[in-house]
This record gives C-alpha cells, sequence and structure tokens, in this order.
C-alpha cells in the first residue's frame, strides 16, 4: 500500500466543498423485479439492503460529474477559471474515447486545465483525492477530485449477482491548499490486478472490441464471475487499507468518529462494522436509498457525513474497495469552512 | 458425541438453516453465490472466525465435511 501525507512534505491539503449529483428518476426493488430480476423483492432486500436506487434518464457520466462539480464551486465561491486540474474517476465513461473529464471541462468552462479520467471503479474517489492531493502540494491552488458513474446502462437486468446492486450518481470535491496538520491528512491505495476478472464489462476495450456478437453475447455488461470472493475482497479491502493508513497515523479506529465507506452492500458495511468491531453508529450508510454507485458511492456519503453528521475537528476515515480489485482509505479532519459550506443550500 | 462430530452437527444447522443439505457430509453441497456469501457470514458469527477471500475455494467449501475441516482448523 502506498500512503501519501501531506504534512510530511511540510505541505496542507483541504477538502474546501463538496458536491453530488444523483438523477432524480428512482427505481425499485418491484420495478426491478417487473424487468426480470430473478430475485424476488424481499430476496433483494435481504441480501444488499436495497431499497431502491437512482438511474439516468438521457444523461451521461459527465452531466452528473458536471453537476456534482458546479455545486462543489458555487459552495466554495470558486469560479471555474480558478480550477487548475480536474480529475474524474469512472468506469462508464460517456464514450471509449475521450474522456469524460474532456466533456466536462468544457461544460465547465474551465479553459484549457488539464483533465482527465482514472479508473480505479468503486476506489475511484479515493485514487482521485490522492492525485489531487499531491497535486495540491506541488502547487496546484484548486483541483476538482470527482467520481461519477452511470452504471445503469451497463447492467443485465436478468442477472442474478448484478441485477438490482447499481445505482447512478456523482461525488466532487474541491481540493485546495491549507494548514499542515488539518483537513485532508492522508490517503492509502493499493490494488491487487490478480482480481481483475471478478468483475468486469469484457467486451468494448482492446482485449475484445464490441462487435454484433459480443452484444449477442451479452458481454457488453457487468460480470460478477465470483461473488463470494468479491465480497470478502470488498471488506478486506476497505478494512486493509482504513487499518494500515491508522497505524501511518498512530491511530485506531477509536479515534475515528465517522466512518464512509464505498456502499457495495449492506451486508458488506455490517461485516466491516463487526470485524472491526466499530460502532454501527458511527458508520455512514446510504445504499438503502441509493444502491452501488460504484466511485461515487463513498463521495455521495461523504457530502452527507458532512451535511447531517459531523462537527468541527472530527476524523472521517472514508474506505473504498473495487474491481481490480483496487481499494483505498483517506484520513479527513473536518474544518468549520468544510462544514460551513456543506451546509450551503446550493 | 465427539468433539468432531459435534462440530460437524453445529455446521449442518447453519448450513440447513439456509438451503438444502445432504443427508451425507461428503455429498456435495449444491449453493449458489448468494447462499454462500451467507453461510461464510454464519459461520464466522458462529465460530468467531475470518473467512478470508483465498480461502473461499471448493477444497474448504464443497461439502459439510469439508467445511468442518475449514471451520475446524480454524477454531
Amino acid at each position: 500500500m502506498k500512503i501519501f501525507r501531506p504534512g510530511d512534505l511540510g505541505v496542507g491539503v483541504r477538502i474546501a466543498s463538496t458536491g453530488i449529483c444523483v438523477p432524480p428518476r428512482t427505481i425499485t426493488n418491484a420495478e426491478l423485479v417487473a424487468a426480470g430480476c430473478p430475485l424476488s423483492e424481499a430476496e433483494i432486500l435481504k441480501l444488499s439492503g436495497i431499497e431502491e436506487r437512482h438511474h439516468v434518464d438521457q444523461e451521461a457520466t459527465s452531466d452528473l460529474a458536471v453537476a456534482a462539480c458546479r455545486q462543489a464551486l458555487a459552495r466554495a465561491e470558486v469560479s471555474p477559471e480558478l480550477v487548475d486540474r480536474l480529475i474524474l474517476g469512472t468506469v462508464s465513461p460517456d464514450h471509449m474515447s475521450p474522456s469524460a473529464a474532456c466533456f466536462a471541462q468544457a461544460e465547465l468552462g474551465l479553459g484549457q486545465t488539464p483533465v482527465f479520467d482514472i479508473t480505479a471503479s468503486c476506489s475511484a474517489f479515493v485514487y482521485a483525492l490522492d492525485i489531487g492531493a499531491r497535486s495540491i502540494a506541488t502547487g496546484d491552488q484548486a483541483v476538482l477530485a470527482v467520481a461519477a458513474d452511470v452504471r445503469s446502462k451497463f447492467i443485465d437486468p436478468e442477472d442474478r449477482a448484478t441485477s438490482a446492486l447499481f445505482g447512478d450518481g456523482a461525488g466532487a470535491a474541491l481540493l485546495r491548499p491549507g494548514p499542515v496538520g488539518t483537513g485532508l491528512l492522508g490517503v492509502g491505495l493499493l490494488a491487487d490486478g490478480r482480481g481483475a476478472r471478478s468483475v468486469y464489462v469484457p467486451a468494448g476495450g482492446s482485449r475484445e472490441p464490441a462487435s454484433p456478437q459480443t452484444v449477442a453475447q451479452g458481454r457488453h455488461v457487468i460480470h460478477m464471475e465470483e461473488g463470494p470472493k468479491v465480497y470478502l475482497a470488498a471488506v478486506e479491502g476497505m478494512l486493509g487499507t482504513g487499518e494500515a493508513l491508522l497505524e501511518a497515523f498512530s491511530m485506531s479506529w477509536e479515534d475515528i468518529d465517522l466512518v464512509v465507506p464505498h456502499q457495495p452492500n449492506k451486508r458488506i458495511l455490517d461485516r466491516i462494522s463487526r470485524l472491526a468491531r466499530i460502532d454501527p453508529d458511527k458508520i455512514i450508510v446510504n445504499i438503502t436509498r441509493y444502491g452501488n454507485m460504484s466511485g461515487a458511492s463513498c463521495a455521495v456519503a461523504l457530502e452527507e457525513a458532512l451535511r447531517e453528521r459531523a462537527t468541527e475537528g472530527q476524523r472521517i476515515l472514508v474506505l473504498a474497495a473495487g474491481a481490480g480489485y483496487t481499494a483505498g482509505a483517506a484520513l479527513l479532519q473536518v474544518d468549520a469552512e468544510l462544514l460551513a459550506a456543506s451546509r450551503l443550500a446550493k | 458425541m465427539t468433539e468432531k462430530a459435534q462440530l460437524l452437527e453445529r455446521i449442518r444447522e447453519v448450513v440447513e438453516s439456509l438451503a438444502d443439505c445432504p443427508e451425507d457430509s461428503s455429498a456435495p453441497l449444491d449453493v449458489d453465490s448468494l447462499t454462500l456469501v451467507q453461510i461464510v457470514e454464519e459461520l464466522e458469527v458462529v465460530f468467531d472466525i475470518r473467512v478470508r477471500p483465498s480461502d473461499v475455494v471448493p477444497d474448504n467449501f464443497a461439502s459439510l465435511a469439508a467445511l468442518a475441516a475449514y471451520v475446524g482448523a480454524r477454531i
């Protein structure tokens, strides 16, 4: 695992504001069953904890990312021209190329600011925070770290393992320089490519270009080949990176006030609570309303933690794990300005 | 009843609460991935063990007897 602590370089990085975008259309478990989901409504709820999720109509990933970024910029009162970099984490870009970030950049009016996509699946937001923090540490003044996904367009509605899980959404954080020793204290990341085919969309890339045959075979949608291993790997990834990051700061779970995990499945969150002996009340849970929004899940959950639960000075640990496999953790100490920005009705 | 037999019986109770269970403890367990996840969770709670991703292999989960051997080595 690689850990970045801005304080080690004598610099401070803070999250100045956050923004989210969740499409208005909700999909209930009953609607999924009517569309061919092989699970019953009761099974969906029991196995995943999801009651409903949000899906786009015509929007694409960059549309959600733009809305989240606009909210973050408005709350921090930073104009788009001042943004030095935009990092967009997604596994569902608008097109195979160019990046979704380019489409977002034009829509946001960022000028010729460098922008790029990163692919880290459900760990995308934490990966984007890492790169954003490093950008601030090396001179950037305002960096947008965004995670956005429209997984709904890549689902087989009749697949038992995946059809009920995914929702669409986006979450953004505006990073800026700050005092050393507070704000975004550190980020840890890891990956294990041995799990690369455990959850993937097989066709549409250079290994297996899209064709009438790949579509007919359903290889353009999400395949989860080894559900139990993916489930266990997600827990190991989040707990492992969380514990390693805490150790780097000589902290333990007791020093953390709120845990903001990726939301793959309610049972996974319960297992994390049980294995790490974390008070369940400390864990932010929104999967019941949003499903698994891939990289956006923990970004949206972070905004909810800041808006509804956090107080000044509290420590938040963001945890993520995703396909690849990827995993990451970010440690944040909440400042008053971030709280105020989070509670603006913008 | 030996400890080994008691463990096997307890594991049978766990699996039977979630899926159809063969009478023969060496017979293959026919469960889908979602049920397997529930079995893992229940075994962890009942026996206070932690199942790692690398442990989820046929050798450990193919039958009740295999499960008993796996859990027995961890308690």
